[in-house]
Parts: structure tokens; C-alpha cells; sequence
């Protein structure tokens, strides 16, 4: 802006206001996102800070930001006493019920992509399964469960589980395998793939992107959920969310074991969601760039 | 290298749209075949049922003689080449060419061998460990007319695969393929809706409409001796000018009108002319059609005249295209470079009897062909754009 030939007027004062409107939106808009990650990261990092802390000094006054006595005694205590029995648990049956998810879903998924309408009564039937809430399938399990010896087992949960998330997996691996033409099924076809190399060698890979999500997606719902674990197991089958519950039942819980065990009950997730996005924008940029 | 029969194929499409009707011919040992005709003219579904994606409705399809419509494209031994996504965008060009030899359990060694053969044969050395992302589109079609050829298919489908490619890569590819074809002696049926590819690639085409066959024939049969009006507008470089005359009377000349333009005519017509109707369907190549600026035009023997202006006049380089409105008729002409025609101009047309086909104003079905050589020259010459 220093020796212009031609400095209209009316460009030469609409830029300012616009800069000066930009920074503002700009700051606006940071000042939004910090309060906003603010309203969910405090009582995380309270958590993480808690975790560390001896029990002396959680109850302290005014309290301590940091812990000033540092300790892991949290951890090692947390999985004695059933933090633990409760990762195991949730491993197992989280994992096993996402795989089912998977192998089940799949195949329902390819028909669903390629036989139905993408947006026809059968998509949303399905889909409409996962928004039920789940007090209402929980009295049936539990009858059911009570009826069949599957109360208070691995399988009974892995099954819970497996019907929970089996439609939400299903309508996304649909909607990521509606995404591949259908020409390289055809060319694969043509190339005499019988229909199983057709699965692992086109569809499987080329749906890798949609299978990690859906498999993650399932995993995290296993892992978190608590009412079927409250509703349907008893003292053999304790997974994490209802391991971190029954710390409130019997007397005041110790804070730093809770910390603790809730800091590794959700790092796997975080872990999780971390690769999950960067997974799923490489997999947006695959998309678009190559054919 | 086989031999192909359909006879009697028809393909509906859930019970409503009827895709193919009735269509049968026959694919030389051999030969280079084209599938040509405007979208949704049930090409596409032919070469998908020989390829065994698709079953007919009904009709029979043999090759060399055997019956194959309940077996499988690995059965028939078909390859096919995609107009996109073409290549399994997971695999190197590498692993593309070797799948279908790996599927039908060859060694390494022997994919090793056979792949090299056919990218040299291609020249696609230097793409052999690049996906298709990495590869332009001209290329990927390369890799994957590779792919079809490395198992010497019994028949191989071309689904236009040059179609979404740039003019000059086209133009290029048009010749390789045309080489290869020949150098193969592969049986190659090629689906376009472009007939510069079609007449300059293959042996024989068919036109298709409406799933109907319209002519099968040489490429040269089928723009000189067109079956009907349809397959005369579309199939050459140019469309074929067809328009009706009305009105004719028989005194004091043979003439008509177009709209309220008044056209004389050359005796040839005249059997033509519809009884009840009073009208005759008439049509030449723009290369048999002469503008001259108006009331210059020579006065002399059978020839259809008659004037209007110039809407546009299109440099080609080596021609001018020339485009006239007279009366109702909207009439192309492919001129020498030396005129020059502003637009709104008044011109006379003048189209001669050798060069003039008439159709019947009912059924569009062909009654008189055009005979001269002058017919076509200009229009088959001429750089294609």
C-alpha cells in the first residue's frame, strides 16, 4: 500500500473495515473454542490430576492445583481392587462382540448397498434399531437371559452387545461399500474372481476405511456401555464402566483409585479416536484423488 | 478367438423397460466389432450379456457354436475394458495385469513372463509398479486393456473406453487399438456412441436405437447406404441434413416448400412424394450441399434448390462449415476455405440429384440413395475436431 496508481475510493476504505471484521470474527472465534474445550477438558484433566494425588491431599483447602506429592499409588492399588478384573473384561467382551459385529455386518451391509434403494425403508429400519433406547430391550434380556443360563456370562454380554451395535455398523459399512463402483466388482468378475476372492480381494480392501470405523465405532460403544453390564451380569462378569460404579457402594469411595482407573478406562479411547481421524481423512483423500 | 452368435436377445429391465428387442447377429472369428448408437439405445446391455454380467431376458448367445448364456465371464473366457474405474485402485498396474492370471492359479513365474509380454506389448514398462492414482487417464485405460489382453481372452469388450479421454490422446489411442486388434486377430466387440470411433476402428459396427438394430454393416455401407433417416443423421462426422419438403406440386416445375420457403425439385423425387401427404423427406451430406451467394447459384439440370440465410459459418481449418436456415430446414454445407459467408447473409442452396437420398415421410425408411462421389468426400476428409 505504498504508491498505487490508481487508489479508488471506495476499494481503498472497504478492505480495512473487512480486515478489521475478520480479526474480530477471528477472535471471536477462538474465544469460543477455548471456553467450549474449556466446558469438556477441565474435568479431564481434574481427573488426570486427581489420579495422581495421594488421599491426604484430594480434600485439601484451599486445594492443590497440581499434586504436590505425587503418587502412582492410585494405579497399582485401582487395579487390585477390581480396575483390573474390569479392563480384562471389557477387553474380552468389547472386542469379541465388535468382531461379530463385523462378520455379521458385513455381508448384511454389501446386500443392503447394492440390493436396496440408499435410502429406502430397510436402511432406515435398520438404523432405527440403534435408537431405541436401551431400557426398553434391557427387562427382555434380562428375562430372557435368566431363562437361557446366559445371566452373568461373557457370551450373554458379548450377544447384548453384538445387538446393540450391529445396526449402526451395518448402515455405515452400507453406506461406505455404496461408495464403490460397482465396476470393480465387475472387472473382478470378469476376471473370474469366485464371489469369496471378490470380498478379499476388492471389496474388503477397498472398504478397509469403513470397516476400521464401524469396528471402532462398535468397540467404544462395548466399552463404555453400562446399563445391560449393571442389568445383566453379576459378580463373574465386571466390566470397567460397572467396576468403577460398585466403588460407590459400599463406603466413600478413594477419588485417587477412581481417577485412576478412569484414566485407563478411557486412554484406549482416545488412542482409538486419534487414529480413527486420521485414518478417516487419509481415507477421505484416497477417495477423492485416485479412481 | 471365437466366433459370436446372438440370436433372438431381448433384455428387460424389471418387467418395464424393455432394453433390447429382438436383436441377432453374428461377431466373425476375428473380427473387430462395433456397438454404436445414442445413449440409451441398449448397446451397452448387448455387450454386458456377452460379457456374461447380465443374463437376456431371451435369445440365445454362442460362442464358436456353444451355447454360453448360463456361464460365467471366467467360463466364457471374456476380458472387458471399463469406460472408468477401471483399475482396482488397491493394486499396483502390476498386480491389476496379474490378478486374472493369479485367479486362474498361473506361477509366479509364468504371471512374471506373461506381464512383461504384454506391457512391452502396451508400453507400459514404466508405469508396471504405479497405482492408478498415480497414473493419467490415458494410461489407466493402457494398464487396463493390458489386463484384458494378458490372458488371450476368447473375446474381449471394450465398453467405451476411450470415451472420457482428451481429443488428441483419443485420437491416438483409436490408432493403437486398431493396431493391436489386428496384430492379436482377438475377437474385440467395441460399445461407443461415437461413430468417428466406431468407422475408424472397426471391421463391422451395428447401429442400435431404442434397442432396436437399425443397420449392420461396413462403416463405408453404412454411410453411404444408410437404412433409414435415423441412422443417416447419426452416423458420420457430420449429421446428415433431413428435411421435409411440403406442398409439392408437379406444375409449372417439381416443387415445394419448406415452411414458406419455396424449393424447387429434381425429377428423381417425384415417385417419392407421398399421395395424401403432398410431402417428401429428403436429406444430403453436407459435403453434397453447395451455397452460393444469393442469385449466384448456376442454373442447371436435377438439383434440389432453394434459398436462405446464413445462421453461422464454422472455419474448420481445410472447410467451412456453413450453416443455413431456409424456411423450416436447418441445412449444413461443407464449403472450400476461398468463401467467406457473414452470418444473416442471404445464400441459395443447392443440392444435386446425385448427391440427394430420399426417406419416407411416414416410416423414415431410405427410398433413394445419393450415387456420386461427390457425396461424401469433404465429410470423411475433414480433421475430425
Amino acid at each position: 500500500m505504498t504508491t498505487t496508481v490508481s487508489p479508488p475510493v471506495a476499494d481503498s476504505s472497504l478492505p480495512e473495515t473487512e480486515t478489521l471484521a475478520a480479526r474480530l470474527s477471528v477472535i471471536v472465534k477462538h474465544v469460543v473454542l477455548v471456553v467450549v474445550l474449556a466446558l469438556f477438558l477441565l474435568p479431564l484433566a481434574w481427573l488426570l490430576l486427581t489420579a495422581f494425588k495421594p488421599y491426604a491431599e484430594l480434600f485439601t483447602s484451599p486445594p492443590s492445583i497440581l499434586p504436590v506429592n505425587g503418587t502412582l499409588v492410585n494405579f497399582s492399588d485401582g487395579w487390585a481392587i477390581g480396575g483390573g478384573k474390569g479392563i480384562g473384561d471389557s477387553l474380552i467382551v468389547a472386542s469379541i462382540s465388535t468382531v461379530l459385529c463385523l462378520v455379521l455386518g458385513y455381508p448384511a451391509a454389501y446386500a443392503l448397498a447394492r440390493r436396496f434403494p440408499p435410502h429406502g425403508q430397510l436402511s432406515f429400519t435398520i438404523l432405527s434399531l440403534r435408537m431405541m433406547p436401551p431400557i426398553v430391550p434391557v427387562i427382555g434380556f434380562y428375562l430372557l437371559f435368566q431363562e437361557l443360563s446366559l445371566f452373568d456370562t461373557y457370551t450373554g454380554l458379548v450377544i447384548v452387545y453384538t445387538f446393540m451395535n450391529l445396526p449402526l455398523v451395518i448402515w455405515l459399512l452400507a453406506e461406505f461399500i455404496r461408495q464403490i463402483p460397482k465396476t470393480y466388482e465387475e472387472a473382478a468378475r470378469i476376471d473370474g474372481a469366485p464371489w469369496y476372492r471378490l470380498f478379499w480381494d476388492v471389496l474388503f480392501p477397498l472398504s478397509a476405511p469403513g470397516i476400521l470405523t464401524a469396528g471402532i465405532l462398535a468397540m467404544i460403544f462395548a466399552w463404555n456401555e453400562f446399563l445391560f453390564a449393571l442389568v445383566l451380569t453379576g459378580e463373574k462378569v465386571i466390566t470397567l464402566p460397572k467396576a468403577l460404579a460398585s466403588f460407590f457402594l459400599f463406603q466413600q469411595p478413594n477419588w485417587g483409585q477412581l481417577g485412576a482407573i478412569g484414566i485407563v478406562a478411557i486412554a484406549p479411547l482416545l488412542v482409538l479416536s486419534y487414529y480413527m481421524q486420521r485414518f478417516l481423512i487419509r481415507s477421505f483423500s484416497v477417495g477423492s484423488g485416485g479412481r | 478367438m471365437a466366433s459370436v452368435t446372438l440370436s433372438g436377445i431381448n433384455k428387460w429391465y424389471g418387467g418395464a423397460v424393455h432394453a433390447v428387442r429382438d436383436i441377432s447377429f453374428k461377431i466373425e472369428d476375428g473380427e473387430f466389432f462395433g456397438l454404436l448408437g445414442p445413449s440409451g439405445s441398449g448397446k451397452t446391455s448387448v455387450l454386458r450379456m456377452l460379457a456374461g454380467l447380465e443374463r437376456p431376458t431371451s435369445g440365445t448367445i454362442s460362442f464358436d457354436g456353444t451355447s454360453v448364456e448360463a456361464k460365467t465371464p471366467q467360463e466364457r473366457n471374456v476380458a472387458m475394458v471399463f469406460e472408468q474405474n477401471a483399475l482396482y485402485p488397491h493394486m499396483s498396474a502390476r498386480q491389476n495385469i496379474s490378478y486374472p492370471l493369479k485367479i486362474r492359479g498361473l506361477t509366479k513365474a509364468e504371471i512374471e513372463t506373461k506381464v512383461a509380454e504384454v506391457a512391452s506389448l502396451l508400453n507400459i514398462g514404466h508405469l508396471i509398479d504405479r497405482r492408478a492414482s498415480q497414473m493419467s487417464g490415458g494410461q489407466q485405460q493402457r494398464v487396463a486393456i493390458a489386463r484384458a489382453l494378458v490372458r488371450r481372452p476368447n473375446l474381449l469388450c471394450l465398453d467405451e473406453p476411450i470415451a472420457h479421454l482428451d481429443t488428441l490422446l483419443r485420437a491416438r489411442l483409436r490408432g493403437e487399438l486398431k493396431r493391436l486388434q489386428r496384430a492379436l486377430g482377438t475377437t474385440s466387440v467395441i460399445v461407443t456412441h461415437d461413430p468417428i470411433e466406431a468407422m475408424t476402428m472397426t471391421d463391422r459396427i451395428a447401429v442400435m436405437r431404442d434397442g432396436l438394430m437399425q443397420q449392420i454393416g461396413t462403416a463405408d455401407e453404412i454411410y453411404m447406404r444408410p437404412v433409414n433417416a435415423f441412422v443417416a443423421q447419426f452416423f458420420g462426422l457430420h449429421s446428415m441434413n433431413v428435411f421435409t419438403v411440403g406442398n409439392v406440386r408437379d406444375a409449372p416445375e417439381l416443387s415445394g416448400q419448406c415452411g414458406a420457403q419455396p424449393v424447387m425439385l429434381p425429377d428423381c423425387v417425384k415417385p417419392h412424394v407421398g399421395a395424401q401427404s403432398r410431402s417428401v423427406l429428403v436429406g444430403s451430406r453436407p459435403g453434397g450441399v453447395s451455397v452460393y451467394k444469393a442469385g449466384e447459384a448456376p442454373r442447371r439440370g436435377a438439383a434440389l434448390s432453394l434459398s436462405g440465410r446464413v445462421y453461422v459459418a464454422e472455419q474448420l481449418g481445410d472447410a467451412i462449415l456453413v450453416t443455413v436456415q431456409a424456411g423450416d430446414a436447418t441445412i449444413q454445407a461443407m464449403t472450400s476455405p476461398d468463401y467467406r459467408f457473414a452470418i444473416d447473409e442471404p445464400v441459395d442452396v443447392v443440392i444435386r440429384e446425385d448427391a440427394l437420398y430420399v426417406f419416407d415421410d411416414e416410416n423414415q425408411r431410405t427410398l433413394r440413395f445419393a450415387s456420386g462421389a461427390s457425396v461424401s468426400q469433404t465429410d470423411r476428409l475433414a480433421t475430425y475436431a
